[in-house]
């Protein structure tokens, strides 16, 4: 049958992306300035699984164990998390240019993280901040445009509101930084905004996991009717989905996984934007498979990205200013790259 | 079975735009609903498909009133084939025509195999079996009117409603799109079409209705609606309807409306210069 060819591309860039996936987990544990082997590794991992004693220096096992897992997990989390809330995101709005702060969730995120910075809170604060801000930006996004469209042209609106309230924010988080004392919580607030994920803990992705499982999990399920949704409400719904049940599904969970993602990292552009387009080229639009390999290729991306950020140079690159460099020439790539018609 | 529409009051928020529209259709039978522009046909439309609610009037379907709250039996009964849109993504075509069935599928899994075939013997019915592995975005505007029409079949609806299945269509899609209104018309469905051309009606409508700017709703067999009168009174022009006898066997006499231009005399000298000015 003529699909089913059609339709192994896809599943090949799935698995395929998987073992890329799991290759670079190893490569990134043997990767930074502390020496680990691919022994020592194995060692560990043993040690750990069948509780036996352990031959291999405290320092490696927790180098490994305590910095480098974490902080891959996270990479891994939050590059899938933003692959795929950007193609539902584009999915949804019908739309190929659209990222997943566009509802204004980072721009809340970022002003949660300065106002809690500001406030000399903890650590965990600051993220939980960050999140709470993030969902709060992106409800009030949803409530101006209830109270606009009453109904008529709500996607287009609604993408509005989100840059009204981003917008909003981000005058909200120059403010914050205006006020900030120059000596220590300006750079504080900088540092944050930029993006990074050397100062994740397993606590950290722990803690992520409660958002991320409830944003991807409906977003796997329900992601074939996505691909009714991207021909319009109306078609939709004649089509027989009950497409504002399907909506709020979407949004709601594709904010989970941004905020959460932001307030673990900060603000990282581009992955957003550019995972989902890429994925779209190697399996097409179905989101069957695209809304898998969006995670599995975002998170693979990501997780180079990082690092690229903690190895090219002896001083660490912020992550979000790393995507952005890599992305953008990338994209351009990719533009000048494209099939006919496949954006 | 039996589609009535029933003292329909539709618009947007509180302006009705359609007011006093009944009108009946059984199986098997096409409807055209004609009228000029921004007379509120779409407006219409959207009520009876329920993507805007009904101010007034009630939808029976086999005299039982219907409520356009339950989705999925909506599916079941009403296809709908919109307007020639834009498509967002490039989909293969045979993921679009499959995706009509959505509302009969596991919510959690995609379609099934045996849902691909049915797709595929839907396009073959519809004489494009071609199309099944091309691009959605890449196909001509007609080839994607008939992908539009395969996925409203792949939801195996009751009626079917067309919003101008001709737009934007050269001359022989336009007749390869009527063909099929009417293929599918003598397989039993019920369909509801908005034209912009009455010629189109006399093709394959067995009934017509006119919509006009001052909110009359008239409708009946073709050759009761689609007079010189109520064109003229509907579009503002002076129209003739004529029948030709075209001597082909297998078409009788071919009832046809012919619009009146006003002449216009411009001397020759006159148009050179405004053609050089």
């Amino acid at each position: 049958m003529a699909d089913e060819q059609k339709k192994k591309p896809a599943v090949i860039v799935i698995i395929v992306s998987s073992f890329l996936l799991i290759l670079f987990f190893f490569i990134s544990l043997m990767l930074g300035r502390y020496q680990v082997t691919l022994g020592d590794i194995a060692t560990v991992f043993y040690s750990k699984i069948f509780q036996t004693d352990c031959n291999v220096s405290e320092m490696v096992q927790s180098v490994i164990l305590k910095v480098r897992i974490p902080r891959i997990c996270a990479a891994i989390l939050i590059g899938g998390a933003l692959a795929t809330a950007g193609a539902t995101y584009q999915g949804l709005f019908k739309n190929p240019m659209i990222s997943p702060d566009i509802l204004g969730a980072s721009a809340g995120a970022g002003f949660g993280a300065a106002m809690a910075i500001l406030l000399s809170l903890p650590f965990v604060f600051i993220q939980f901040s960050a999140f709470l801000f993030g969902l709060l930006a992106v409800g009030l996004a949803c409530l101006i445009c209830k109270m606009v469209s009453r109904g008529k042209d709500a996607l287009l609106i609604l993408v509005l509101a989100g840059m009204i309230v981003g917008t909003f924010f981000s005058s909200l988080i120059t403010l914050m930084k205006y006020v900030a004392d120059p000596q220590s919580k300006l750079p504080e607030i900088t540092y944050w905004l930029m993006g990074g994920l050397s100062a994740v803990s397993s606590s950290d992705v722990l803690m992520m996991l409660v958002p991320f499982f409830c944003g991807i999990v409906p977003l796997f399920l329900l992601r074939w009717q996505l691909n009714a949704m991207a021909f319009g409400d109306e078609e939709a719904r004649a089509m027989g989905l009950n497409t504002k049940k399907l909506r709020t599904i979407y949004i709601v969970s594709a904010t989970l996984l941004t905020a959460a993602a932001v307030a673990v990292c900060g603000m990282i552009g581009w992955i957003g934007l550019i995972i989902p387009h890429l994925t779209r080229m190697l399996v097409g639009p179905n989101h069957k498979y695209l809304i898998p390999a969006s995670f599995l290729i975002g998170g693979v991306f990501l997780l180079m990205v990082d690092d690229l950020a903690r190895t090219l140079f002896t001083m660490e690159i912020p992550l979000g200013i790393l995507t952005s460099i890599i992305g953008a020439p990338f994209f351009v790539y990719l533009l000048l790259k494209r099939k006919k018609g496949w954006i | 079975m039996n589609f009535e529409a029933k003292d329909i009051r539709a618009g947007y928020e509180n302006v009705d735009i359609v007011k006093d529209v009944s009108f009946s259709l059984d199986s098997g039978e096409v409807l055209c609903l004609l009228g000029p522009n921004g007379v509120g046909k779409t407006t219409l439309f959207k009520s009876l498909l329920g993507f805007l609610p009904l101010h007034g009037g009630v939808v029976l379907i086999d005299g039982q009133p219907f409520n356009y709250k339950d989705c999925k039996k909506q599916a079941a009964l009403i296809g709908y084939v919109p307007q020639l849109h834009e498509p967002p993504f490039p989909f293969q075509v045979l993921d679009v025509v499959v995706m009509g069935g959505i509302a009969q599928m596991n919510i959690f899994s995609g379609p099934t195999r045996e849902e691909y075939q049915k797709a595929e013997n839907i396009l073959e019915m519809l004489d494009v079996a071609f199309l099944s592995d091309k691009v959605y975005t890449e196909v001509s505007g007609g080839e994607r009117q008939m992908v539009l029409i395969a996925r409203a079949l792949m939801q195996e609806p009751k009626f079917l409603m067309m919003d101008e299945p001709t737009s934007n269509l050269d001359f022989g899609n336009q007749m390869r799109v009527l063909q099929q209104v009417r293929m599918l018309a003598a397989k039993g469905m019920g369909i509801i079409m908005t034209s912009h051309f009455p010629d189109h009606a006399f093709m394959c409508c067995t009934k017509a209705a006119v919509m006009c700017k001052d909110t009359t709703f008239k409708v009946g067999s073709v050759e009761e609606i689609i007079t010189e009168e109520a064109l003229q009174k509907a579009y503002g022009i002076r129209v003739k309807i004529a029948n030709v006898d075209v001597h082909e066997e297998a078409v009788e006499m071919i009832t046809t409306c012919l619009p009146i231009l006003n002449t216009i005399k411009i001397s020759r000298e006159g148009r050179k210069l405004n053609e050089s000015a």
